[in-house]
């Protein structure tokens, strides 16, 4: 494994001093009670070990990879300015082409191929452009809003993560064969016992255009057209294939001469605002995050919305904050919505703290769920009524540590919050 | 019995009898567990230790280091892992103690000025702690978010308040330690002041990890200041700014903390921080505490000495945010420093008394000349502290022998100045032969008469200082 261009990979690892500071702020680390393998500092050491031969590449080593978030919260504080959730994917990539990782890595890896390919990780694409049913909204445009297939579809991921807490690994097959399930019609099963789960996530999507029409914001929507971003291959190590995708995405985008990207999900918005531009070449469509773009209407037209009285804490998801840079936007929606009292939680902007999402929490609920609890249980701290966000991957692990925890609060999507109250002034 | 890794069915018998003490998740022993326990942020030492096992009660370490001692397998006590000189790299190979799951505060109390606390809890943490019943504990290491407080103790550490406060060795009231033989012992008293017997204490704070494994610790703490005020000064001269010091000591002020910065720090806190910080030679950081009126009187007079000693730029932090950002300058520019130089980062260790502070500084420079080595320079100015920062590339074997060799003539030029080769990151693998040179043969055979009383079978840490 100790190949020249892995040891050109790893000599940014020799600017490490070792200090230390990432520890003090990895959400994995922290419920792993500071064993130095499972944190930042250690899986730099453990990508050094690789690249100069003085580990073997072994599914135990790429389990050790596999529990980075990619949270860059150890970014944030490195003064170095080292990204250990990049060389994380980077080790990935190499332990997934040498075949060193675990039979059930290898089966979820193989089904985010399939669902990427068929335009949907959760094998839901017959019924991803679902959610728009009912809406006026043109196919085709310069502006397109990206639904993506985690807001579309999130709720299968909820039904996913639930079963992987059953016994037996019962749940572990299951999630690895999804695809297939979907393919052969379960989906018309899950579409009817899980209504309510479904309806929240694609609330999101409604609320969000229907807010960038009162604004006048014009979008289109590709619906059942719309590619995968193909972020999930990255974030499991399928780095060649992510490659390949992203110009295949570019090449789609060009033919319908698309300009700019809206997205609600951060994830995705974050991989063609970050990834795309290192993987394909001549990228130049602007992306942006749906808060920005409200917010910017907001300030440019002096606009507030009266809302039912209620204190909130907004809840930074790191793709949104470590990845898009947009950390004031969503602040400058919720302090123009009369009534709306916005209390900060301790970890909040830049330095937010995880809620146990980012792709791997299939692979490790439990860990993943734990750290969600905390999250929010210091969220409650501030003694909000509701935990407001804007990512569907956070609203399904804070909706699980609100479970978790068992507490009153509510979690509310920031766009839902805005249509509410900006429906009631538009009629 | 010398365990080492390779050596799988007697690793496999002890790995069962540890699994009855800690449990299984408490015992390491694949290689991608061990790995990471092979370093610490010496980086250029390393060792596979056979085991790693992680503790949560001291009746654990009890067990684990009586069967150590047994079949004499060393047994090397890690908190943070963040030592500059190789103290926690097992280089005899066994077993790494990670203590970092003890990790309670006990108790706090604010009427006895003390607080009792496990080793593995960390400095920051504890900060945090104490200041919410407005104490604090004064040594203050640049690792503080990351380094635990059986680490500070071991290694005796100091920091940048070391200045007016001292070190760990002054803050310290007892310890519960278990010693190499497996007997758990408690040193000093819980009250303030004692005066009984040898003090064994502070022989074992410092000791490295070489005399026995801390498990408690009784720390001294006193009130909070009412207020502390920031200032920051550049110059474009170090010289100037080594007289500057001279100066505000003459004036009768102790500030907490006076830090040097040169440019190189500067520059890569800037690339960091973005803080649009002048371009100077040098940068100056002082901190006063006391009263209120107090602070005010001494800021007055210590921003006229600065100015008069030629500083270009004297500023007071207005507000907790500013002084939070001028504190970073320090503890995360020579961090940030291979942003700059492309480079792995080397920070040494010297101390000389204060009025051969100029002169040292100089020669630093002039022999980092002379070995082509870019070095930066931190030091604590107040106390005479210098780190000479090198910027080595690793892969470059003739780099590191340069460096090796420049290291050690940076120590025996602070030694021919009166001054000593380690003012706080210790000894450790690094400095084994310095320490040699600095103590002489008879000291050091009373040190090893000490270790030899305490670890007759060489288990506790072996292969550190010159013991």
């Amino acid at each position: 494994m100790a190949s020249p261009a892995l040891r050109e990979l790893a000599k940014k690892l020799y600017y490490c001093e070792h200090c230390g500071l990432c520890r003090s702020v990895c959400p994995i680390l922290r419920q792993s009670s500071q064993e130095e393998s499972v944190g930042p500092r250690g899986r730099k050491t453990l990508f050094l070990g690789l690249a100069e031969g003085q580990l073997n590449p072994s599914p135990a080593l790429a389990e050790k990879f596999y529990l980075c978030a990619t949270c860059r919260a150890c970014y944030f504080k490195c003064p170095a300015g080292i990204d250990i959730g990049e060389f994380s994917i980077l080790a990935r990539h190499e332990l997934v082409k040498a075949q060193a990782v675990s039979p059930f890595v290898r089966r979820v890896t193989s089904s985010v191929r399939g669902g990427v390919t068929r335009g949907d990780i959760f094998g839901a694409a017959r019924t991803k452009a679902k959610w728009s049913r009912g809406l006026d909204i043109p196919g085709n445009g310069e502006t397109l809003f990206f639904a993506s297939c985690m807001d579309s579809s999130m709720a299968y991921g909820e039904a996913l993560l639930g079963l992987l807490q059953l016994p037996l690994r019962i749940g572990e097959r299951l999630v690895s064969a999804s695809g297939t399930l979907q393919s052969i019609g379960l989906y018309h099963l899950f579409e009817s016992a899980a209504q309510g789960s479904l309806r929240f996530y694609r609330n999101a999507l409604v609320d969000s255009v229907k807010s960038l029409q009162i604004l006048g914001v014009d979008v289109a929507y590709m619906r059942d057209e719309e590619p995968c971003c193909g972020v999930a291959l990255h974030t499991y190590g399928l780095v060649d294939e992510f490659s390949e995708h992203a110009r295949k995405v570019q090449k789609i985008f060009a033919e319908k001469g698309v300009k700019r990207l809206i997205t609600h999900n951060p994830i995705c918005g974050a991989a063609f605002k970050t990834l795309y531009p290192q993987f394909v070449k001549d990228w130049n469509i602007e992306v942006k995050h749906v808060t920005e773009v409200v917010a910017e209407k907001m300030s440019e037209h002096d606009l507030r919305f009266p809302s039912k009285k209620t204190t909130v804490t907004y809840h930074d998801p790191c793709f949104l904050a470590r990845y898009m840079n947009v950390v004031e936007e969503p602040r400058t929606i919720l302090k123009r919505m009369e009534n709306i009292q916005l209390v900060e939680p301790p970890h909040s902007k830049v330095d937010t703290y995880c809620d146990g999402g980012g792709g791997v929490e299939l692979l490790y609920p439990d860990v993943c769920q734990d750290i969600a609890e905390s999250r929010v249980k210091e969220l409650v701290s501030t003694g909000a009524e509701k935990i407001v966000s804007c990512c569907p991957v956070c609203a399904l692990m804070l909706k699980e540590g609100i479970r978790k925890a068992g507490v009153k609060a509510q979690y509310a999507d920031i766009m839902t919050l805005f249509y509410e109250a900006a429906k009631s002034v538009h009629r | 019995m010398h365990l080492r890794a390779g050596d799988p069915s007697v690793i496999e018998e002890i790995v069962q009898r540890l699994v009855r003490v800690v449990g299984q998740r408490n015992v390491l022993s694949s290689p991608e567990d061990l790995y990471p326990y092979s370093m610490d942020a010496s980086l250029e030492y390393r060792a596979m230790p056979s085991l790693v096992v992680r503790p949560c009660t001291p009746e654990e370490v009890v067990e684990i280091v009586t069967l150590a001692n047994k079949e004499k397998i060393p047994v090397v006590a890690r908190g943070g892992g963040t030592n500059f000189v190789g103290g926690v790299v097992p280089v005899r190979s066994g077993i790494v103690l990670d203590l970092t799951r003890m990790n309670k505060i006990l108790e706090i109390s604010r009427t006895d000025l003390r607080c009792d606390v496990e080793p593995g809890v960390i400095h920051g943490d504890l900060e945090k702690e104490l200041g919410k019943s407005g104490l604090f504990w004064p040594p203050d290491p640049g690792s503080s978010e990351s380094c635990t407080i059986g680490g500070v103790l071991s290694t005796n550490a100091g920091g940048m308040r070391a200045l007016k406060y001292g070190t760990a060795r002054d803050w310290i009231l007892g310890l519960q330690v278990v010693l190499p033989n497996g007997e758990m012992i408690r040193t000093g008293a819980r009250t303030l002041k004692s005066n009984v017997g040898y003090d064994l204490t502070r022989l074992i704070v410092g000791s490295e990890g070489t005399l026995g494994v801390i498990t408690e610790a009784s720390l001294k703490v006193r009130p909070a200041p009412e207020t502390t005020s920031r200032l920051s000064a550049f110059f474009n001269e170090m010289e100037k700014a080594g007289a500057a010091v001279a100066k505000i000591f003459e004036s009768g002020v102790t500030p907490v903390i006076v830090e040097l910065m040169d440019r190189n720090v500067i520059r890569a806190a800037n690339e960091w921080l973005h803080l649009g910080l002048p371009d100077a030679e040098a940068s100056m950081l002082i901190d006063l505490d006391g009263t209120k009126e107090e602070v005010e009187y001494t800021a007055k007079k210590v921003e006229h000495i600065l100015t008069e000693a030629g500083a270009t730029d004297v500023q007071r932090a207005a507000s907790k945010e500013e002084m939070e950002q001028l504190y970073l300058i320090r503890r995360e520019g020579q961090i940030a420093l291979p942003r700059l130089t492309g480079k792995m980062t080397m920070p040494h260790d010297f101390c000389v008394p204060l009025s051969k502070l100029p002169e040292a500084l100089r020669k630093v420079q002039e022999l980092a000349e002379k070995w082509k080595m870019p070095v930066a320079i931190l030091s604590h100015a107040g106390d005479g502290n210098v780190h000479p920062i090198f910027s080595v590339d690793v892969t470059d074997s003739s780099e590191i022998k340069r460096a090796r060799e420049l290291n050690k003539e940076i120590c025996m030029m602070a030694l021919d100045l009166g001054g000593t080769v380690s003012g706080e990151h210790g000894i450790g693998i690094d400095k084994a032969e310095l320490m040699e040179h600095e103590c002489g043969e008879d000291s050091l055979r009373v040190m090893r008469s000490i270790k030899r009383a305490f670890d007759p079978n060489n288990i506790m840490n072996p292969g550190k200082m010159a013991v």
